[in-house]
């Protein structure tokens, strides 16, 4: 089933945290909401949840309104971010919870159960409690829990800010490749931009509320609209430019050809840092700066240049500082901002 | 070189002999002296107010009452045959009956009270800090009222001129200008009163610290109310549910002012006849042994919680 969102505004207070919120996420695809923290990324997760009630607009899934179903009511289940597993039953207790409060046969339940226990990688830890679990465990066990009533839609309120980096890494692969398997919709909600893209077929970035941009993960993260969305995924560099033709702008680096449209007499372009590169090729050169510093990152390594940008580049060969380097800026790379 | 070895060990010793303690080092052997000290004044006090009369109590109970009420120093059973029912008038339940209304009063005592404190610890935990206060406050402040005068205060609350028995008497639950007391229910009413507070505090201050993601947790996993209480609060305010209940049913057990003030003559429970036998009676033994009845029933529930707790420790 598909959800979709119509103008969906909530206040706590004075503060807003969601403003008109329109969202289509469509059946069986792994979608999330991005933003930093306080974006109401998280509000928005709890109001389709049935955690939260929109104080305005309408939440329908596969074209029934949801919007003042109780949680217990909706087809949909939640990972929490702190797991809130329930700590006086054991693991399959704690799987089979759903089931059975919807009085589901206990043995269907447990089988259903162990099932799940298969799929999340947990066989044989049917009677531990949740205190005798690791973090990863315990995260797994959510995931089971919410996954063994068969839910429309998955919500996961970041499931993998608990976790260290190396485990992170494998679980959005395995959260990956179980929503893959099931064929189900997942919507998740993350501040980190890396996860996001893992994991997502699609996403929104969020902003004070309102969705500042929402697309694949390839289309938000190579062509970001605002300037907002490009700070937020990274992009670096921000130049300023003025219009020249429809399809050329000139900055203080040079006249660019650019791919995109331009709107504005005076606006804003970005470049990735790993869009650039450096070339030896005169008729490549973009333009040349002088090397500030040059960083190691192990497989590449990162050049800030005199001139305010920042260049990434293979890291076979060191760059000393003050060396002159002649950077190539492809036409594609070059991202037109609307604001 | 027998001398660098002496040396060296003497050394080694020294150093075994220090440890540090919370950030402080200190030598070994000055940490358990002062860790005795602070001990031995409180050890003295309950060995000395505690233990002492309790063997005093356990020794009185088996001796027997003179003609003139002092205590005889002769072994005897009779108090203990007493206790199991067996008079001067042959065989009566009387005490049993006593000991039982005593179990009985205090445990539905501690219900009602358990009952009341859930809502109202909920209330208390979802105010706003600033009027949270005021709300503690009034809870607490028939707590530091004397009890008599509290107990007083119900026959105020409970004569036949007041709201309450006037309504009572409109409906036909009583006869028209009756009080509503001596009665059990005024009995349970002033119990309830007293012990409220204690079930209350715990729990609130159990319901404060609760993980509420538990409770949504459940609410997303289709429960309904009570599977909500069952496995997302119960579990989580159970430490402070068990404080309030020992704290009740412990005292509630032993409480004779309330019965004796609210529930009329014939409302004994054990406290009463224990307050009996050392007072108007003079039956010191008898006494004795009724006291350790009690103290046997109390302890019993402190060992049941106890155990409670520590299963949920284990898991």
């Amino acid at each position: 089933m598909d959800l979709k969102i119509f103008a969906v505004c909530k206040k706590y207070g004075e503060i807003e945290a969601l403003k008109y919120v329109d969202l289509k996420v469509e059946q069986g695809e792994f979608f999330t909401l991005l933003g930093p923290s306080g974006c109401g990324k998280t509000t928005l997760l709890r109001v389709i949840a049935g955690l939260e009630l929109a104080d305005s607009g309408m939440v329908m899934l596969g074209g029934e309104t949801i919007t003042r179903k109780p949680a217990n009511e909706r087809p949909v289940n939640t990972v929490f971010q702190s797991y809130a597993l329930f700590p006086h039953l054991t693991v399959l207790e704690n799987i089979s919870f759903g089931l059975i409060s919807r009085k589901i046969p206990k043995a269907e339940a447990i089988a259903k159960a162990k099932e799940m226990l298969d799929l999340v990688q947990l066989v044989g830890f049917d009677d531990r409690k949740p205190n005798q679990m690791s973090g990863g465990q315990q995260q797994r066990v959510a995931l089971a829990r919410a996954l063994a009533n068969e839910p429309e839609v998955l919500l996961l309120d970041e499931p993998m800010s608990a976790l260290d980096a190396k485990l992170r890494v494998q679980v959005q692969i395995e959260l990956r490749q179980i929503q893959q398997r099931l064929e189900k919709t997942f919507i998740m909600v993350t501040h980190d931009q890396q996860e996001a893209l893992t994991v997502s077929d699609r996403m929104a970035v969020m902003n004070v509320g309102e969705v500042a941009q929402i697309g694949t993960v390839r289309d938000v993260y190579d062509r970001p609209k605002s300037r907002f969305v490009a700070d937020f995924l990274q992009t670096q560099n921000f130049i300023e430019a003025e219009r020249m033709a429809e399809h050329r702008v000139k900055t203080i680096y040079g006249e660019w050809t650019v791919s995109d449209p331009v709107p504005w007499e005076k606006g804003m372009v970005t470049v990735r840092p790993e869009n650039m590169s450096v070339t030896t090729d005169a008729s490549d050169c973009t333009f040349k700066g002088k090397v500030e510093t040059s960083l190691y990152r192990g497989c590449y390594q990162e050049l800030f240049l005199d001139n305010g940008l920042q260049v990434e580049t293979e890291s076979v060969k060191p760059y000393a500082q003050g060396e002159e380097v002649m950077v190539n800026v492809p036409q594609n790379a070059v991202v037109v901002l609307n604001d | 070189m027998t001398n660098k070895n002496k040396k060296n060990s003497a050394k080694d010793s020294l150093e075994e002999s220090y440890t540090v303690f919370h950030g402080a080092l200190i030598k070994k052997k000055a940490l358990s002296r002062r860790a005795f000290s602070f001990v031995s004044p409180g050890f003295l006090w309950s060995l000395i107010f505690l233990v002492i009369p309790c063997l005093a109590l356990f020794l009185v109970s088996f001796a027997s009452r003179g003609d003139y009420g002092q205590i005889e120093w002769e072994f005897s059973t009779d108090t203990m045959k007493r206790l199991a029912g067996f008079g001067y008038f042959g065989w009566s339940a009387d005490n049993m009956l006593i000991v039982w209304r005593s179990i009985v009063v205090a445990v539905v005592t501690t219900f009602i009270c358990v009952v009341l404190s859930y809502p109202l610890a909920f209330f208390l935990a979802s105010r706003p800090d600033k009027t949270r206060t005021i709300w503690l406050t009034l809870l607490l402040i028939p707590f530091w009222t004397n009890l008599v005068i509290r107990t007083y205060a119900w026959f105020l609350a409970l004569a036949p001129n007041m709201p309450l028995a006037k309504l009572l008497a409109e409906v036909g639950a009583i006869e028209p200008g009756t009080p509503l007391y001596p009665s059990t229910f005024a009995v349970y009413i002033g119990m309830v009163s007293v012990f409220l507070p204690f079930v209350a505090l715990p729990l609130y201050t159990a319901v404060e610290k609760m993980d509420w993601a538990l409770v949504e947790a459940a609410r997303d996993l289709y429960s309904g109310g009570w599977r909500v209480f069952r496995h997302a609060i119960l579990p989580q305010t159970m430490p402070g549910l068990s404080v309030g209940i020992t704290l009740t049913l412990v005292p509630a057990m032993g409480m004779f002012v309330i019965p004796d003030m609210l529930g009329g003559s014939r409302y004994m429970l054990i406290g009463n006849l224990i307050q009996q036998q050392f007072g108007t009676s003079r039956d010191w033994p008898f006494g004795a042994a009724l006291s350790l009845v009690l103290m046997f029933l109390t302890l019993s529930a402190l060992m049941v919680s106890r155990r409670h707790a520590l299963k949920k420790g284990e898991a």
